[in-house]
């Protein structure tokens, strides 16, 4: 996989964070095709239908209708999906949400920063990671600034 | 010698009747003569006039003679042996010749004297087998009498055929002396007086004073011509005491109200009962009547026997009115099962709660609710009547046949509320029940027609006039409250109160559970305020920040320093609101607690977050010191919680020139500490070097939004503590503080103690 077609997925529902979302990664460098959807539905269709392989998920958890772990855990009933990298972006700091997220296959969790300075950071260091590598645990599970 | 006669002549009338002498009138009935002797001597000192007629001896030739002089030897030696061996008690008279004919004489004491008097004729030996019959008749109307009233009117049917007087009244009094004719044997031509009322008036307190000292009283002709008695005149106002005497004169009052009456003879015989006057058996003959000394005594017995019974009977008729009472009381609850204020409705007009206790109108009071059956006044005046009772007595119970003593208004309102009974069930709540009764006037019944009343003349007494009187006498008065019924009315009473805080629980029962669905709804709607509090208020705080930022960063060359200035106050603004929410979303959620308590090593809890804190320990050069803490039962991440909060507040109030030293130690385990569940605790003390706080905030300190502090030296929600108080909740344990300004503070954490 090279990084020439790394495509990138984000589902959230709000508009203002698919801004940032966006702006944030246009800001990077490197060639990131990027996959904006507003709901779990249409990320998971997307998903298993799209000819274009998914390099990384970005996944809200507080979306109407399915959450993002109920997302997350329906991505992992796929085989082609099961090693997708998942990052969690929400706005949650809970210590239980972000249990729940690692135990669901979660492979990063990134609480929405509440600086721009540091969302870009965070949006960067996650697309920084060697994802075939990355093994989550406790200390690495979630981005600190 | 000068002899007198020592006859009272004082006019007596009706107002005066009450002082009258009547036990010192100086003179006798014609039916027998008297004789009066010295203890001391046996000479004779008073005489009555008739002597003559019975003895052929003058006054003058016995008075100051010896009765041995007078009587003979041997009847001298009979009443001597008669007074030493009766003890000078009269019931069995002495039998004696004078002159050749038999005399029945009675000797009683008076004073320094022996009164003797004789009666002419002697009974025959059949009169003891009739005694011996009257006896064994005794027990066939004990069992024939299945009440008093049935047994008063065996005894009064029985001594008129003992007797043969034409009219036989059982009379009976109330506490006040009011008389009743309670039962009545009469010839079938005259006018009944069962029924009638008399007041107590009409036997003046001395008359019953005599009739409680002289059980029996004889009138053969009420146009007698009153005997004189005489006596040597040898001191000024001698007089001779015939309280106990058998011939005593009547009074002229009485003999007037027996001409009004139409009665030409009378017996009375005493009814005692516990030493007091009970009642009478009063005899009437509308002619002449003498009745032997042998045919009194069985009359006499009959009026015993009676006495003897009254207490059984009166026990017996309360037990059966209790029965009654009982078995109209479980009627009417079992009628009665639903719980509501109508149920109350329902009992207060069954007539069984009524003649329970033989009232004419009752009222179940609650709150301010009257629930009420039978007569009764309005229930404006019932509750004016509670206020009155219940100012005059601080009793719960409160009854009165004469509720105008109490209640000056109920003059007008006897109709209803003559007498009433209270029973005060709780006063904080209002709760009770009374009863009332109408005035007696409106119950009693003239017996017979009233328009045939006998009177005599204007001024003169009469049945019909006593009744007048009595009702003066009795108005504004209700009926006696018996003990039974007040008996009857306190089961009531305890069982309506039963009743009633039944009620009341039930009515407090769905109160709660309105209360509770109250509760649960506004749960829910808590529930919705976390969710609001994440995502409606969270998210665009979260975005004025982030928005704010990228102004900041990317845009901050173009703009002046004035607009960076206001967007950085917005940010610190929003910021803390930030904060303040996610704190109260913490709070709450620890308010809706139910986790499961696991063992937790507080050790490794406390080095996670001193780890955590790492970057503000280093910053502020803190100390953390401390060694092995126990582990409790609890929930991880709540403990976490509490030790970032507390070592963050250490952090946050430390001395500006001192580096914070922070000490995190098991202390002790603490037996029964107050304000907990006893048991065993743990004590863990956090202990700081900071600014401290003033004791007098110790507690204070906990509450939601309790800041000691200037929001500009300090910043936080003033959550922290409140949150670790709530912590320590949900572990069943507790945290107390202690401060001193300018040296510390120290947080006590109590664990209860695994075992």
């Amino acid at each position: 996989m090279g990084q020439n077609d790394l495509t990138i997925f984000y589902a959230d529902d709000d508009p203002d964070d698919q801004l940032l979302f966006r702006e944030a990664v246009a800001g990077l460098e490197g060639p990131f095709k990027i996959q904006v959807k507003n709901s779990a539905d249409e990320l998971l269709t997307e998903l298993t239908n799209s000819l274009v392989a998914p390099s990384l998920v970005f996944l809200d958890l507080n979306m109407p209708g399915k959450s993002g772990f109920e997302v997350l855990e329906e991505i992992r009933q796929y085989d082609q999906l099961k090693n997708l990298p998942v990052i969690i972006l929400s706005t949650s700091d809970d210590k239980r949400d972000i249990d729940e997220a690692k135990n669901r296959g979660a492979n990063f969790f990134i609480t929405k920063p509440l600086s721009y300075r540091t969302y870009k950071k965070a949006i960067a260091y996650s697309l920084s990671i060697n994802w075939e590598k990355f093994k989550a645990n406790r200390e690495n599970f979630v981005y600190t600034d | 010698m000068k002899i007198k006669d020592i006859v009272n002549r004082d006019i007596v009338n009706l107002t005066n009747c009450e002082h009258e002498p009547i036990h010192i009138p100086g003179s006798i009935q014609p039916h027998g003569f008297l004789i009066a002797i010295k203890k001391k001597d046996y000479t004779i000192d008073f005489c009555s006039a008739n002597s003559l007629a019975y003895i052929n001896l003058r006054p003058e030739q016995l008075l100051s003679k010896n009765t041995e002089t007078v009587l003979g030897h041997s009847q001298h030696q009979k009443m001597l042996h008669y007074i030493a061996s009766q003890s000078a008690s009269f019931s069995s008279p002495l039998e004696m010749e004078l002159n050749g004919s038999s005399y029945n004489v009675s000797i009683h004491a008076s004073g320094d004297r022996y009164i003797l008097e004789f009666e002419p004729g002697v009974s025959s030996s059949s009169d003891l087998s009739a005694f011996y019959n009257q006896t064994r008749q005794f027990v066939t109307y004990m069992e024939r009498s299945t009440s008093l009233q049935k047994l008063c009117q065996t005894v009064a049917d029985e001594t008129r055929s003992i007797t043969g007087y034409d009219r036989v009244m059982i009379y009976r009094f109330d506490k006040d002396y009011n008389g009743e004719v309670f039962a009545e044997s009469k010839r079938d031509d005259i006018e009944s007086f069962l029924g009638v009322h008399y007041p107590h008036t009409d036997i003046p307190a001395q008359a019953r004073a005599l009739y409680k000292q002289n059980l029996l009283r004889l009138i053969v002709d009420v146009n007698y011509q009153p005997v004189p008695i005489f006596t040597i005149d040898d001191e000024p106002s001698k007089n001779l005491d015939l309280g106990n005497a058998l011939l005593r004169s009547v009074s002229p009052i009485h003999v007037q109200y027996l001409h009004n009456i139409g009665v030409g003879a009378t017996l009375t015989i005493s009814l005692m009962h516990q030493d007091e006057l009970w009642g009478l058996i009063a005899c009437h003959h509308y002619s002449v009547k003498y009745i032997n000394s042998f045919t009194r005594i069985s009359a006499q017995l009959q009026g015993h026997f009676l006495t003897s019974q009254i207490n059984v009977r009166q026990v017996e008729e309360q037990h059966t009115l209790a029965k009654q009472v009982n078995s109209a009381l479980e009627k009417m609850l079992a009628q009665t099962n639903s719980l509501d204020r109508q149920s109350f409705k329902m009992i207060a007009v069954q007539k069984e709660l009524l003649a329970l206790c033989n009232a004419n109108g009752v009222a179940i009071f609650i709150d301010n609710d009257i629930y009420s059956g039978g007569n009764v006044p309005s229930q404006e005046t019932i509750r004016s009547i509670i206020t009155a009772l219940k100012l005059h007595s601080d009793k719960d119970v409160i009854f009165s046949s004469k509720l105008v003593d109490i209640y000056p208004e109920a003059a007008s309102i006897s109709d209803t509320s003559a007498g009433i009974l209270l029973h005060l069930l709780d006063d904080v709540l209002n709760m009770g029940v009374i009863w009332f009764r109408h005035e007696t006037l409106e119950e009693v019944k003239w017996a017979g027609d009233p328009s045939k009343a006998i009177i005599k003349d204007e001024k003169g007494l009469s049945p019909r006039k006593s009744f007048e009187l009595w009702k003066e006498v009795k108005k504004f008065q209700s009926s006696e409250w018996r003990e039974a019924e007040l008996y009857a009315a306190a089961t009531f009473a305890q069982s309506l109160e039963k009743q009633m805080h039944l009620l009341f629980l039930s009515e407090e029962e769905q109160k709660y559970r309105v209360l509770s669905e109250k509760l649960k709804e506004t749960n829910a709607e808590l529930e919705n305020v976390n969710w609001i509090s994440t995502h409606d208020l969270k998210e665009p705080l979260r975005k004025i920040q982030v928005f704010a930022s990228r102004i900041l960063d990317r845009n901050s060359d173009e703009l002046s320093s004035a607009v960076i200035d206001s967007i950085q106050r917005m940010n610190n603004s929003a910021s803390r609101m930030q904060t303040l929410i996610s704190d109260i979303l913490t709070y709450s959620k620890m308010q809706r607690f139910n986790e499961t308590l696991t063992e937790v090593n507080l050790t490794l809890v406390v080095n996670e977050v001193v780890n955590e804190l790492n970057e503000d320990i280093v910053e502020r050069h803190a100390t953390i010191t401390g060694g092995k803490l126990p582990a409790v039962d609890g929930v991880s991440f709540m403990l976490h919680q509490l030790f970032i909060n507390l070592i963050r507040n250490s952090l946050k109030f430390a001395r500006p020139d001192i580096a914070p030293v922070i000490d995190i130690s098991f202390k002790e385990t603490v037996v029964n500490p107050e304000r907990l569940v006893p048991g065993s605790y743990y004590a863990i003390v956090v202990k700081d070097n900071g600014i401290g706080f003033s004791d007098q905030h110790k507690d204070a300190i906990f509450n939601v939004f309790t800041r000691l502090h200037a929001k500009a030296d300090f910043t936080g929600s003033g959550i922290g503590l409140a949150l670790c108080k709530k912590i320590m909740q949900n572990h069943k344990g507790l945290i107390t503080a202690h401060g001193k300004i300018n040296e510390g503070a120290e947080f006590t954490l109590y664990f209860p103690a695994k075992v």
